[in-house]
């Protein structure tokens, strides 16, 4: 509503502006016809006061001041008795008016009004003193300018009869006009600051809260936050609309993989316990002594073991991605953990020698138990590919280290190195055992961190991956 | 020989541990349900329950929390499938005496049966040596039984292990991969993370009774140790 009225404000303005500007030019002649016949009946009007002669002299002189006016008075004779001529003084602001809407000069009513031969034989003198007053028009010349005039029979005080002569040009309307122009500009000499203000209400009133819920959607997008809210402070205008529908699209969202999580959960728990039944009936078959019940008992548990291990990594890999909900950030020393997961890796792949280099202590802001899980993967990943290589000594190198506000872990194995294709897709695997899901894993605890992976082929042979994870979260 | 209730509503798999059960030399009773169970415990007085948290009507903590409330201290073992099952499966306020996470393999259930008959086997007779312990600490691995200053600490089996492994090679940081295999044995589901709840539930229990009790200490990223002064 708000946004509403000032951009009508805006829209409205030039064009009120322009309405009343055209109403004052369309009506110049009327204009002019009008002042001077109220100068003229001013100036009957003043002939007909008892007077002292220096008081008549400056009020008729006020009164042409007033008008903007040439105002003559002649007797019975054609004699002129009063001349009182005013147009408008020049200062600086018609100076500066001239040089910027360009001068008027050229034609002067005097010289017009003398080209009119004697004042009291025109037509509209004849017309005046035989009772009719006169008020018409001409055009000068070249139609340049626009002389009116208005004349009056008047009566003087001593009973001699008078006439009132006054006359006003387009030179001394446009005057006039000008000085509306300069009002004007002096006008927008407000405006313009009012304008500045107005732009930066509006900035702060409309930009400022858009840019602003800009960025916490997309932040709150890619951070897929459990009940996520946009801090915007609470409108009640077409802004706060924006906000509101934005609101109710993260609360949407949430919601959604809130209830895909619970899915998610309740699935893996449904599959529980049909897969223990399975691996108790595998274990039983096992103590069986017809040799072909056991051998089919260890297809049966190591398939049940390996969907159990799928099934977890799918919970893991739903729960990651969905923005490890309701998991805390701790501190944690990425060094130390490193270190802890290579001990246990040497312990489980005696073949491969493992080395630990970079950064003693590497304190990092994190899901501890996720960026365990992030480790362990990798190196147990680089592990097993190593063993596999044709290198001997099969070695796995591991290093972290501080660069800038990241922490790149970096783990190398001298394995046969990584093909085309993403290996960071899930289900992709040439890992034996493996569910597929190792990786995937892998990039989406990096990018549910902020940070990102890449794979690629070490010189000298194998593979190595780089995981950057900024250490405040 | 021991009696033992198995409560589960998948019937396949009680089915399946009925039958390993009974290979084992024990006799097995089975219900289907949280009523059933309560019911058999009951009438039947096994010697020990295997017990699914998630069943229809009566759920395994209900069934745990009843047969307590009735006086009755038959050691209890929850078979559990979510992690935040786990959490209160291992409180005390519920009175289990452990749990096992599903999909379990049927001999880390009989190791956990076994040693949890032994210990209320060796609570009638006269107390032995305690197979370990510090100062303050004194454990009887036989009855899974730890006293700190004198006083009994109230540990599940799982808890006493964990214990049991720290003490006994105190200053020593322990991964959690160690402890957990030193608590859980080839118990492979359970993530090593559940380490720092047993911890947390450990620490807890000693600051009952000191509650400046700092002896288990966090080496971050990597493990625990224990470092009694």
């Amino acid at each position: 509503m708000r946004l509403f009225v000032a951009v009508l404000g805006i829209a409205a303005a030039p064009l009120l502006f322009v309405a009343i500007w055209g109403r004052i030019e369309f009506d110049v002649e009327g204009a002019l016809r009008a002042n001077t016949q109220h100068a003229a009946q001013a100036t009957v009007d003043l002939l007909a006061e008892h007077l002292d002669a220096e008081s008549f002299e400056r009020k008729l002189d006020d009164l042409a001041a007033r008008h903007v006016v040439n105002v003559r008075i002649v007797d019975g004779q054609g004699a002129v008795t009063a001349v009182s001529d005013h147009d408008y003084t020049r200062d600086w602001v018609h100076t500066l008016g001239t040089w910027f809407f360009g001068g008027d000069d050229g034609v002067t009513v005097s010289a017009f009004d003398r080209s009119l031969g004697e004042m009291v034989r025109r037509p509209e003198s004849v017309a005046a003193l035989s009772g009719v007053a006169a008020v018409g028009c001409r055009l000068t010349e070249g139609s340049r300018l626009l002389v009116c005039h208005a004349v009056s029979r008047a009566t003087a005080v001593d009973g001699t009869p008078r006439l009132v002569y006054v006359q006003e040009s387009t030179g001394r309307a446009a005057r006039r006009f000008y000085d509306l122009r300069y009002q004007v500009a002096r006008l927008s000499l407000l405006t313009i600051p009012l304008a500045i203000i107005i732009g930066e209400y509006l900035r702060r009133t409309l930009l400022r809260p858009i840019e602003e819920l800009r960025r916490q959607a997309l932040s709150q997008a890619a951070a897929a936050e459990p009940e996520a809210t946009l801090r915007v402070p609470g409108r009640e205008d077409e802004i706060g609309d924006l906000i509101h529908s934005f609101q109710a699209l993260l609360t949407k969202l949430d919601e959604k993989r809130g209830s895909n999580e619970r899915f998610m959960v309740d699935l893996v728990h449904e599959l529980k316990s049909p897969l223990a039944a399975i691996l108790v009936t595998g274990e039983h078959l096992s103590t069986s002594n017809d040799p072909k019940a056991a051998r089919l008992s260890e297809v049966l548990q190591s398939s049940a073991q390996r969907l159990q291990a799928l099934v977890t990594d799918v919970l893991d890999l739903a729960r990651v991605e969905g923005g490890m909900h309701g998991e805390a950030y701790e501190d944690l020393d990425l060094a130390a953990l490193v270190r802890a997961v290579v001990e246990s890796a040497r312990l489980k792949v005696p073949g491969v020698s493992f080395t630990v280099d970079g950064a003693e202590e590497l304190r990092l802001r994190c899901v501890p138990g996720r960026v365990e899980s992030l480790v362990r993967n990798l190196v147990d990943n680089a592990a097993d590919f190593a063993e596999q290589g044709r290198a001997r000594p099969a070695v796995v190198a591991v290093r972290c280290d501080r660069e800038g506000d990241d922490a790149v872990l970096t783990v190398r194995d001298t394995g046969p190195g990584i093909g085309s294709g993403d290996l960071f897709q899930r289900f992709y695997t040439r890992r034996k055992g493996g569910t597929g899901l190792g990786l995937a894993i892998v990039r989406a605890v990096v990018v549910a961190h902020g940070g990102d992976v890449v794979a690629e082929n070490a010189p000298g042979g194998g593979a190595s991956f780089r995981a950057r994870i900024p250490t405040k979260s | 020989m021991a009696r033992v209730l198995i409560a589960d509503d998948d019937g396949a798999l009680l089915e399946v541990l009925r039958l390993s059960f009974e290979d084992a030399g024990h006799v097995a009773i089975v219900a289907e349900d949280g009523r059933k169970a309560l019911a058999r415990i009951e009438a039947e007085a096994p010697d020990l329950v295997v017990c699914d948290v998630n069943m229809p009507g009566l759920d395994g903590f209900s069934v745990c929390r009843r047969v307590r409330e009735r006086g009755n201290d038959v050691p209890f073992i929850l078979l559990t499938s979510r992690d935040d099952e786990i959490d209160e499966a291992l409180g005390f306020e519920l009175g289990a005496d452990d749990y096992v996470a599903k999909p379990c393999s049927f001999r880390v259930l009989l190791a956990r049966t076994h040693a949890l008959l032994r210990r209320n086997a060796a609570r009638g007779g006269a107390p032995p040596e305690p197979s370990t312990g510090t100062t303050n600490l004194r454990m009887l691995a036989e009855r899974l039984e730890a006293r700190y200053r004198g006083t009994l600490l109230r540990l599940t089996v799982t808890e006493f292990r964990l214990l049991e492994a720290l003490v006994r090679r105190p200053g020593v940081v322990l991964s959690r991969a160690q402890l957990l295999e030193a608590a859980r044995g080839g118990d492979s589901v359970v993530v090593d993370r559940i380490i720092d709840t047993y911890v947390r539930r450990l620490r807890r229990t000693f600051e009952a009774i000191e509650p400046a009790f700092s002896a288990i200490e966090t080496v971050v990223g990597v493990g625990y140790r224990w470092t009694e002064p």
